[in-house]
């Protein structure tokens, strides 16, 4: 059976079917339904994206969303952070901007090659530009079918059945899915998909939007390119879900336009799991309350009264009412503006309803889906079926067959029903209908179901039905470090409603980032827009910054690890601002170092001194802008906290006294008044006192040491006895080496941050990124294999045996050194053996002399000595010492390598003599 | 000059003032000498090599921590009983018999008793922390028979009860010729780490304990008895201490004192034992059930007190805290504020800029002074009305206990009543008997007794007169102890609460004056 069943197409009643057409191709808002796509405004194009962001493109600031004409807020926003961006230019992010340049080339020149190598015949197989003959047969049968398609329904729009692939051949679509399963376990949970494809290739809309595409490459094809519209996706997505056992479909039908233009600029950050940096205030201001009023609650039976308010509470009323007034009156506003907003949001689309889209459509009945659903690819986003952004569907296709949408769109999708097996809702391409929820053979065939499905041939009991071909793409293949990288040739971008995500592939940039997050200015929540960019892998352990263009701030996050322990590093206009370490890797203690224009500020954590605060203030007089020349110091302050006594630790692990040191005589801040002489001390507050005692030293100059002064002095409780003046200037000399102490590591920590900057910036211009040594595909090619290394070892082998021929020096006088006379053979072997005793004794005789040296040195020196030994001088009966010594040594070691060697020589003889005998060359002179 | 011709010499003023002088650091020693060194500062004294006879004159010295008198020729410790910090004794090369005058040294951790003519360990008993002990060089022991077994160790027992003691040196006594020496020493004094110079190893000591493991389990053993008599000591004191706080001291043993210290009811006893027992334990049933009620109660409502009293003081502390919290608040602001004017006071350079500083420094801390009276008045009036909240419920409390303490009394004594009344019936019920002559073998004494009624009779009402005396002293040691402790609870608050008052004023006073002066100073400067 060829032909479509006519009683099928008689079922539907003419009428009905003429308006499901009108239905599908009217915009739902009242737009006039005469309007033909070929009368179409030609500013469509307008509306498509920026396909890629043109290497002119900043990486800062520009949010990258389309401009839309009607869209005013959007462009005032994008005009906002053009600007910031220009002003950004100018400051030091310049080799910043280098990066994102070089890298924008690479991207573009990376494409182009790989579409042209996909291009090549020689390397694809021969199906994609061929037809079979049974491709042909079925061309033959869906050209047929729609023949009488076009001729029943003439008002509808055409069917996506036999599409061209990009060698120019027909291929009928369904054979276009080739069910795969990867060798990922990301990839056998939808969810998994989804997210994978959405990652994995980057979205181009249809062009025109409103028309089928022309081509349909196939998955392989998309997945290679990583490029793709949405029925390029459909169709990958649908082929790998089929792979792991999904009832999964392409569909083709119409969506909005924020879904055919993947136009997320509607959805807010926050709803995809990234907290946008406006809502994270709220919420800790949230939290703040939440824990004052835990604090608030509970206290004992007694309470105090509270002291009394002498205030009117007519007054108070009054103010009251005029706070709630404006309350009212700021949230009416904050109302009318977000409706003025909503309403600039409004869909005035004028293809509302025509743009053509393709999705997923996930069936229930396998793998425990419950409920049917829709994935949007490009996003990787689960929808339910009636969702308000799928406007219509024309047609739905897996690998085993192709239905056509028989009900009416009214109302978007709501209430249309996806069971395909339904004859009267949905129609039928090829007879072999194997939609499982047909209910009859649900139940027996559940297994082969699943075969069927994921096979590209449906077997049928009925044999003179026509079956489909296998599907003409090869299969589908991704490698560990493709599925690794992630992203279309290494980036993707996405734009929401007040952000702008970019993800990159690990290693794919030389800066090392990962993703960035552009967050745009936001009048409304008062907030100016930041970037957020994530770095793996980088050698200077940067882990994230974020960038405040408006403020012209730069923090920076740091993974432990680097020298110094630098955790955060705050830049403000292009100047330190602060630095937070790693407190625990730091044997100071430094948690943080605040910089202000006169004023340094560190912090200190769990010092066994008790240290907490240190600060230098420098003259404000003498400025200058440069950061080199700060002015002179004028004073240190240094805060402790009160020893704890012996609460915390045992006694016996303190090294110092854990005594308890009274708080009225533990110093709680030392201030050092280096210009004026001057040490100020204020002590910790007693117990159950609001005021701390201080005292005022003035420094005993250099020619009165035992001069000091008392400026000023405070005690709290003024029956405490004067002290005494020894006790005062011993605290005076304390405190004089205290300061030499702080001003040291105030002169330290100077010279830490001139190193940190330096490396920083030497850092920045050359990023280097480091290989962790599990990663198995970036270490490969470090590692000689086994094979090499086998091969190398053999060689090396090789050349030592040709090297130590022992042989050859005695055959060379022979011409024929492999078959030698046993005179021939004699004659050498007494050759060698004789050059052997020669050389032996040669070696005997030569230890034999130096040895004779030696001794008659030393008899020499020993004869000098005892003829003069009176005359000489202490140096030179030293150096005597000294030789006779040495030659002793000497003697004694030379003696005993003369008869090491006279007892090892003639083993030496015999050992060669029996390697001569062994030797194959030479045993002709032994028989 | 030789040593042998320095005069024998007494601790005096002179030399100690000498010692210490000489012991100040170098940069402070100048204004030090000028000065004096005020006895109590010194913490450390070194008098060695002074040919010093006699200790004395040391008595001003209380914070003394260490303290050297090596190479003298002292023949008697005496004189440093009440150092009472002295951790540090060093009396090497002396001539010393006798180990004396140690008592007290609690914190004592450093004894060197080097070199000199000790023959006996003694009188150390209080030296409890002791670690380091140096005996060397002595007269321990220099018996003839040396060789005599462990014997002759035994005097080194001593040592075992220090349990602090880690370095020991005993090297140079005769009995450190004992062949035993080491291993005993070893065995016996737990936790040793240095001997006779020596880092003791683990190995010598596995061994000397293997070798006396007797003596060592015997030792142990008594140890165990003494901890388990300190537990329970340790227990019937806290029990003690815990009706001691209730009032209701001896309660436990109020029954048996009733009866066994009374002379005429011990008499009466012998003349019908059986009755009388019997009789004794029904009324020590009833008796012990009101007691026991009686104690709950009480013990509950002590705790109770004492639960009110402490929510009491939380309450003051946290209103205390949060009080001074803004006062602290306010003081920082203020003397930010201070700063910069005396800063721009400084600068200024008309004399109108000045003045006007001034004023607003005048005026900020008047403000100042006014906030910090009026927020300390404001805790005052606060406290006052907590106060007299707590001693509402505290008396409250008190009365409740005293009520039932009272009540329980009074149905001890009826019970006594009912008591005395069956005892009479069995007492005369037997005299009775006597006079009839049923009874055959009676003892003299009783015999005695029985021959008086009225003295029989005169006896028995002494009886529960006593008992009821009993009652009365118990009672009133309960009562007139609640009221005592309810006086005390509110007079100690109310004391504290003035003391504290009385300080906080005296703090923001003076704080006052201060700043007036700086002020001052500030407008001096400025014209």
């Amino acid at each position: 059976m060829l032909t479509v069943p006519d009683t099928d197409g008689t079922t539907h009643p003419s009428d009905r079917m003429s308006r499901t057409a009108s239905a599908i191709s009217t915009p739902r808002t009242n737009a006039t339904p005469s309007r033909r796509p070929s009368e179409l405004p030609l500013d469509a194009p307008d509306d498509q994206p920026k396909k890629r962001p043109p290497s002119t493109h900043t990486n800062n600031g520009e949010p990258g969303a389309e401009p839309t004409e009607d869209d005013e807020t959007m462009l005032a926003l994008q005009d906002k952070l053009n600007q910031i961006s220009a002003e950004d230019l100018t400051s030091q992010v310049n080799v910043l901007e280098q990066h994102e340049i070089e890298y924008r080339k690479e991207v573009e020149r990376k494409k182009q090659e790989m579409k042209e190598e996909l291009l090549d015949r020689s390397k694809v197989p021969e199906s994609y530009y061929t037809t079979s003959t049974k491709e042909g047969l079925v061309l033959q049968f869906v050209e047929n079918f729609n023949r009488q398609y076009m001729q029943l329904y003439p008002g509808r729009k055409e069917l996506l059945l036999c599409p061209k692939n990009h060698f120019d051949t027909k291929k009928f679509v369904c054979t276009t899915i080739r069910a795969t399963q990867l060798p990922y376990k990301e990839l056998y949970d939808y969810r998994g998909c989804a997210r994978f494809v959405a990652d994995y290739i980057s979205y181009e809309p249809l062009e025109p939007p409103h028309e089928l595409p022309t081509t349909i490459p196939g998955p392989a094809y998309t997945l290679k390119l990583q490029y793709g519209n949405s029925f390029d996706y459909a169709i990958v997505l649908a082929s790998l879900l089929r792979g792991v056992g999904y009832d999964a479909y392409v569909v083709s039908g119409y969506a909005t336009r924020d879904l055919t233009l993947m136009n997320e600029t509607k959805t807010e950050t926050d709803a995809i799991g990234i907290p946008s940096p406006t809502n994270q205030t709220t919420s800790d201001a949230q939290e703040q309350a939440e824990k004052g009023e835990k604090e608030g609650g509970g206290t004992g039976k007694y309470k105090v009264k509270p002291p009394r308010q002498l205030r009117s509470s007519f007054l108070v009323k009054q103010e009251e009412k005029k706070k709630a007034a404006q309350v009212k009156d700021a949230e009416v506003r904050r109302l009318q503006q977000r409706q003025a907003m909503e309403e600039d949001d409004e869909d005035d689309d004028e293809l509302k309803g025509l743009r053509v889209h393709a999705w997923v459509l996930v069936l229930p009945g396998k793998r425990e889906v419950a409920e049917s659903f829709f994935i949007e690819p490009p996003t990787g986003r689960i929808y339910p079926t009636d969702n308000e952004n799928y406007l219509g569907v024309e047609s739905v296709w897996s690998s085993a067959n192709y239905w056509v949408n028989m009900q009416v769109c009214y109302d978007g999708l709501k209430g249309i029903s996806f069971d395909l097996g339904d004859n009267a809702k949905w129609e039928f391409v090829l007879l072999d209908n194997t939609q499982p929820s047909s209910s009859a053979n649900l139940d027996d065939e559940d297994l082969k179901d699943a075969d069927a499905a994921s096979d590209e041939e449906d077997e049928t009991q009925h044999s003179e039905i026509l079956d489909l071909p296998p599907s003409w793409v090869e299969k589908i293949a991704i490698s560990k470090e493709q599925f690794e990288a992630r992203c279309p040739s290494g980036s993707k971008s996405v734009t929401y409603k007040n952000a702008r995500c970019e993800t990159f592939a690990e290693y794919h940039r030389n800066d090392g980032m990962v993703s960035r997050i552009t967050f745009f200015a936001d009048d409304i929540k008062e907030f100016n827009g930041e970037i957020r960019e994530y770095f793996s892998n980088r050698k200077d352990k940067l882990r994230e910054r974020i960038r405040i263009p408006y403020l012209d701030k730069i923090h920076e996050f740091f993974d432990p690890g680097r020298p110094h322990g630098l955790k955060e590093h705050v830049i403000l206009e292009g100047r330190t601002q602060e630095m937070h370490f790693y407190s625990s890797a730091r044997s100071d203690g430094l948690v943080k170092r605040v910089e202000e224009p006169h004023k340094v500020i560190e912090i200190f954590t769990e010092r066994e001194d008790f240290l907490t605060y240190r600060s230098v203030t420098y003259d404000t007089n003498d400025t200058d802008d440069l950061q080199l020349a700060r002015g002179s110091m004028i004073k240190m302050t240094e805060k402790f906290d009160h020893d704890p006594g012996h609460m915390g630790t045992p006694v016996e692990d303190t090294l110092r006294q854990c005594e308890d040191v009274p708080a009225g005589t533990d110093a709680a801040k030392k201030t050092y008044f280096v210009k004026d002489d001057k040490i100020r001390v204020t002590y910790h507050r007693e117990e159950g006192r609001i005021i701390p005692s201080t005292i005022e030293f003035k420094k005993p100059t250099a020619e009165q040491k035992n001069h000091f002064e008392v400026l000023n002095s405070f005690q709290v409780n003024p029956y405490t006895p004067e002290p005494k003046k020894q006790h005062l200037f011993a605290h005076l000399c304390a405190l004089v080496r205290s300061e030499q102490a702080c001003l040291n590591a105030i002169k330290l920590s100077e010279r830490e941050v001139k190193e940190i900057l330096q490396a920083r910036q030497a850092e920045e211009k050359d990023v280097a990124l480091v290989i962790s040594v599990y990663d198995t595909i970036r270490n490969q090619t470090k590692l000689p294999s086994e094979d090499e290394k086998a091969a190398h070892k053999g060689e090396e082998e090789e050349s030592k045996g040709t090297d130590l021929d022992y042989l050859s020096p005695f055959l060379v006088n022979y011409p024929d050194p492999t078959s030698l006379t046993p005179t021939e053979a004699t004659q050498i072997k007494d050759a060698c053996l004789k050059s052997l005793k020669e050389r032996l004794i040669e070696k005997a005789s030569i230890i034999q002399t130096r040895l004779d040296t030696v001794t008659a040195e030393y008899q020499r020196r020993q004869l000098l000595y005892s003829r003069n030994a009176d005359s000489m001088t202490v140096e030179e009966t030293e150096e005597y010492v000294r030789f006779c010594n040495d030659a002793l040594f000497r003697m004694h070691i030379l003696e005993k390598r003369l008869a090491k060697h006279k007892e090892v020589a003639p083993e030496r003889y015999v050992e060669l003599d029996a390697k001569l005998r062994a030797d194959p060359r030479l045993r002709a002179a032994y028989y | 000059m030789s040593y042998t011709t320095i005069e024998p010499t007494v601790i005096d003023d002179d030399l100690i003032r000498k010692a210490a002088s000489d012991q100040v650091s170098r940069e402070i020693a100048e204004i030090a000498r000028k000065e004096g060194i005020d006895p109590s500062d010194v913490t450390s004294l070194r008098l060695d090599f002074k040919n010093i006879l006699k200790i004395d004159n040391l008595w001003a010295f209380e914070n003394l921590t260490k303290l050297q008198l090596d190479n003298n020729i002292i023949e008697r410790i005496e004189n440093i009983g009440f150092l009472k910090n002295l951790q540090w004794l060093d009396l090497s090369f002396n001539n010393i018999t006798t180990i004396e005058g140690l008592e007290g040294l609690t914190k004592l951790t450093d004894l060197t008793l080097y070199n000199n003519r000790i023959s006996k360990l003694e009188n150390l008993e209080d030296l409890v922390n002791l670690t380091v002990f140096s005996i060397g060089n002595n007269n321990l022991l220099s018996l003839e028979d040396v060789s005599i077994a462990d014997s002759s160790l035994v005097d080194l027992t001593y040592l075992t009860r220090f349990p602090n003691l880690r370095v020991l040196n005993a090297a140079g006594n005769a009995l450190c010729k004992n062949p035993n020496y080491k291993h005993w020493v070893l065995a016996h004094i737990r936790n040793l780490k240095y001997l006779d110079y020596r880092l003791v190893d683990s190995e010598s000591v596995a061994a000397a304990r293997e070798k006396y493991i007797d003596d060592l389990i015997a030792q142990e053993e008594e140890e165990k008895l003494v901890t388990a008599k300190k537990e329970d000591d340790k227990k019937r004191e806290e029990q003690n201490a815990l009706y001691e706080s209730a009032n209701l001291t001896n309660i436990d043993t109020l029954f048996d004192s009733m009866f066994n210290d009374d002379p005429d009811f011990q008499k009466l006893r012998l003349i019908s034992p059986d009755h009388v027992h019997e009789l004794r334990e029904e009324y020590r049933a009833k008796f012990e059930v009101i007691v026991g009620e009686l104690k709950h109660f009480v013990l509950k409502r002590t705790q109770e007190k004492k639960d009110e009293f402490e929510m009491f003081e939380r309450c003051t502390k946290e209103a205390k805290g949060v009080m001074d919290d803004e006062c602290v608040r306010e003081l920082d602001r203020f003397q930010h504020l201070k700063k910069q004017l005396l800063r721009q006071i400084s600068l200024s350079r008309t004399p109108d800029e000045t003045d006007d500083h001034l004023r607003t420094l005048k005026h900020s801390s008047q403000q100042l002074s006014d906030f910090l009276l009026s927020s300390e008045m404001q805790l005052v009036e606060q406290f006052e009305d907590v106060v007299k909240e707590f001693e509402r419920n505290y008396t409250e409390l008190s009365g409740g206990i005293n009520e039932y303490g009272q009540n329980s009394f009074a149905r001890l004594r009826e019970l006594e009543n009912e008591h005395h009344e069956r005892f009479g019936e069995v007492v005369l019920g037997a005299y009775e008997r006597f006079s009839k002559g049923d009874v055959e073998e009676v003892e003299e004494e009783l015999r005695e007794l029985m021959a008086d009624k009225d003295a029989l009779v005169n006896a028995i009402n002494g009886s529960h007169d006593f008992r009821l005396g009993k009652f009365d002293q118990q009672e009133d040691a309960l009562v007139s102890g609640v009221t005592k402790d309810l006086e005390s609870v509110v007079q100690k608050t109310h004391d504290a609460e003035v003391q504290r008052n009385r300080d906080r004023v005296c703090e923001i006073v003076a704080f006052l004056d201060k700043v007036a002066a700086e002020v001052e100073q500030a407008e001096e400067n400025a014209y």
